[in-house]
């Protein structure tokens, strides 16, 4: 069997300016809803958190990067966003700044730094973020309430949502294309080079063992219980009759339910900048260089498509670089359909042809083994946060590059890192990073405990408190900025160390729109007579109605401007689904002590 | 199959998939709100069903299933 290439091939060459990655971050990946901590969890607090995590990382502030890029595979079922850039960029300090919004389901992650990093090379910038989040067990509740509000992604709406990944012209039409990738590169292995069932069976339940041990060494990995200590609970003192057993039953033609990934929720970040602007500013960690990425998308009624499109973005990468494949030292694979650790390492000669399921049946590819691959677990151990599943790779191929990984370090320091990313019906990549060990640091974890970068519920808390009367901003320790409503990050400074703070509840106004027919919703009409307006409360500028001003009295108050208004929290929503929200009034007392001759 | 037998087997697909002791399941009890876990748990219960008796049970249809029981009725409409 043959499974064949890709047709077309793009030409590539080498980065004109060179770029490293300088700093990155990533949440736990996580169910949010199954703790008090993390549930109502936001997208801005996930991707801000992975954000400014990735800016201490890299030892700079909001202020010094120039643009970010935000990945995320379905915006419109977490959170009911089309344009989800825009929404994220007040968490992390960098309000106003330019950004880009890609999705590329499960592979956009791969290519968040792709974008990165060609944004770099070009010239145009020196300094950009990339970073991606993901809902993928936790979707919002009702999308007229605040998203805070979240409820399980229920299993038949993602099963017809990832439907959406593929053509809509044929493919679909046609069933099998969709379908067919979960085992056609097992099956295509198999046959390939005269496997029995058994043998692709015992390599992929090898893939699975390792990436559950070596999630349990990582502190952010969702699926922390090895297969070993879950067999002996359950009564099995052999762990592959365990994988073999009721227990982990086949659900495709080969594969099991320990191959397949485990959705969740997660975000992750990466800084890039050129390696120069890295050599002059002194970063905090050794830069990782990203020696060229290559990458193919190949539609999903194509026959092979993921052995096909390994092969071709492993051949632009090695082209591209000149890299060989005996110089790769670690190899992360996105390994949501687990067989494809075996064609991504063969692909990129990591392991030898037609040999390298032996590797995983000897347990050779755990962080402890002499081929290590996703030393972080893989999607069915750390977690598939789907878009930020590639990132959340790229994290952990530059911890494991500065040898800071801890218990799961592995055994020779990786100079050279291989990651192939793939996903979404299906885009594929391969990037190579490197180390340059002319600038290899003395690199040090950072102490979480002392860092003011904290992943919190804030959205939840400013709603909880908001019920109980009180109006919280963040007030920025550093310059005094007050972010009303709160945010991680302060917009003024780029600070993250602010602390809570309740509003005064008094503040000016400064324009008026009146409401019309086109802007006016129905469901507003009892709070007429109102006008829609800038306010600015202790320092913190939003737009916002105030009550009291009508078209009779427009003029006057214009005349009067600033006007001061007081702050009032009121109930919107349906019946049984309100939530409380802060609007304004014509303070009128204040306003009476503006008129001319009282002032 | 009688219906007895096949509500044994059908908690005791539910107890491997979900890693539940068997004696804490019955008929009533509430797949989500009972049993919690990952959608994955669910895709291993039909495999199960699938796999031990040759009932091909749409996910979409498995997931619907509020009960052990109401389960067990979907399974016992496809045999």
């Amino acid at each position: 069997m043959n499974p064949g290439k890709v047709e077309n091939h793009g030409t590539i060459r080498p980065y004109a300016k060179s770029v490293s990655i300088i700093g990155v971050g990533c949440t736990p990946f996580m169910f949010t809803l199954e703790s008090d901590e993390t549930n109502g969890l936001t997208e801005g607090e996930l991707y801000g958190y992975a954000a400014l995590k990735a800016m201490e990382d890299a030892g700079i502030e909001p202020k010094d990067v120039d643009f970010y890029f935000h990945g995320e595979a379905s915006p419109l079922n977490a959170s009911k966003y089309i344009t989800p850039n825009m929404q994220v960029a007040n968490w992390f300090g960098m309000k106003g700044k330019g950004s880009i919004h890609h999705s590329e389901a499960c592979c956009t992650g791969y290519l968040a730094l792709d974008e990165a990093v060609n944004a770099v090379a070009s010239g145009k910038y020196d300094v950009v973020l990339s970073g991606c989040v993901e809902f993928g067990d936790a979707i919002v509740e009702d999308p007229k309430k605040p998203q805070y509000n979240r409820m399980k992604f229920p299993m038949d709406a993602f099963l017809e949502s990832t439907a959406w990944i593929y053509d809509n012209a044929y493919t679909r039409a046609m069933i099998a294309g969709p379908v067919i990738a979960f085992d056609d590169a097992a099956i295509t292995y198999q046959r390939q080079y005269g496997l029995t069932e058994d043998q692709i069976d015992s390599a992929m339940i090898g893939m699975a063992l390792a990436n559950r041990k070596n999630a349990s060494k990582h502190p952010l990995a969702l699926m922390k219980v090895t297969y070993e200590d879950q067999a002996k609970q359950l009564g099995f003192d052999d762990v592959n009759a365990f994988m073999r057993s009721q227990f982990n039953p086949k659900m495709g033609h080969m594969l099991r339910v320990s191959g397949m990934e485990q959705k969740c929720d997660g975000a992750a970040a990466v800084i890039v900048a050129s390696t120069e602007w890295a050599r002059a500013h002194n970063v905090r960690h050794t830069p990782i260089e990203v020696l060229g990425i290559g990458s193919a998308a190949c539609e999903g009624n194509t026959p092979h498509l993921e052995i096909r499109g390994t092969e071709e973005v492993v051949r632009q990468a090695y082209e591209m670089t000149g890299v060989k494949p005996e110089e790769i030292d670690l190899l992360f694979a996105n390994d949501f359909i687990i067989s494809s650790q075996l064609i991504a390492a063969e692909s990129a000669g990591y392991l030898p042809r037609g040999e390298g399921w032996k590797y995983f049946v000897e347990g050779r590819t755990a962080y402890d083994g002499d081929k290590p691959i996703n030393t972080n677990g893989g999607r069915t151990a750390f977690g598939h946060a789907h878009a930020a599943s590639g990132v959340a790779d790229i994290y952990e191929a530059v911890i494991q590059m500065r040898g800071l990984a801890g218990e799961r370090q592995v055994k020779k320091l990786p100079k050279t890192t291989l990651l192939r990313g793939f996903g979404g019906g299906q885009n594929l990549a391969a990037i190579l990073l490197r180390t340059d060990e002319s600038m290899r640091k003395e690199d040090t974890l950072i102490d979480d405990a002392a860092s003011p970068v904290r992943m919190e519920t804030a959205v939840r808390k400013y709603y909880e408190n908001l019920q109980q009367g009180k109006i919280l901003g963040r007030k920025c320790k550093r310059c005094g900025h007050i972010e009303w409503p709160p945010f991680y990050a302060c917009n003024t400074c780029g600070s993250a160390d602010m602390e809570w703070v309740e509003m005064s509840g008094k503040g000016e106004m400064s324009t008026i729109i009146l409401p019309a027919v086109l802007n006016a919703k129905p469901e507003n009409m009892d709070l007429m007579p109102y006008a829609f307006s800038i306010v600015n409360m202790d320092g913190s500028e939003q737009n916002a109605i105030v009550q009291g001003v009508t078209k009779e009295n427009a003029e006057e108050l214009w005349a009067q401007m600033p006007i001061p208004v007081r702050a009032k929290i009121i109930e919107r929503g349906a019946e049984g689904k309100t939530y409380p929200t802060v609007i304004f009034e014509i303070d009128t007392e204040e306003l009476a002590k503006k008129k001319p001759g009282k002032q | 199959m009688e219906k007895q037998e096949l509500d044994q087997k059908v908690l005791g697909f539910v107890s491997s998939a979900y890693k539940k002791p068997l004696e804490e399941l019955s008929l009533e009890t509430n797949i989500k709100k009972d049993l919690g876990g990952t959608s994955l748990f669910m895709v291993g219960l039909v495999s199960l069903i699938e796999n031990e008796l040759d009932v091909l049970l749409p996910l979409p249809t498995a997931a619907g299933c509020k009960t052990i029981g109401d389960l067990v009725d979907a399974v016992a409409r496809l045999m």
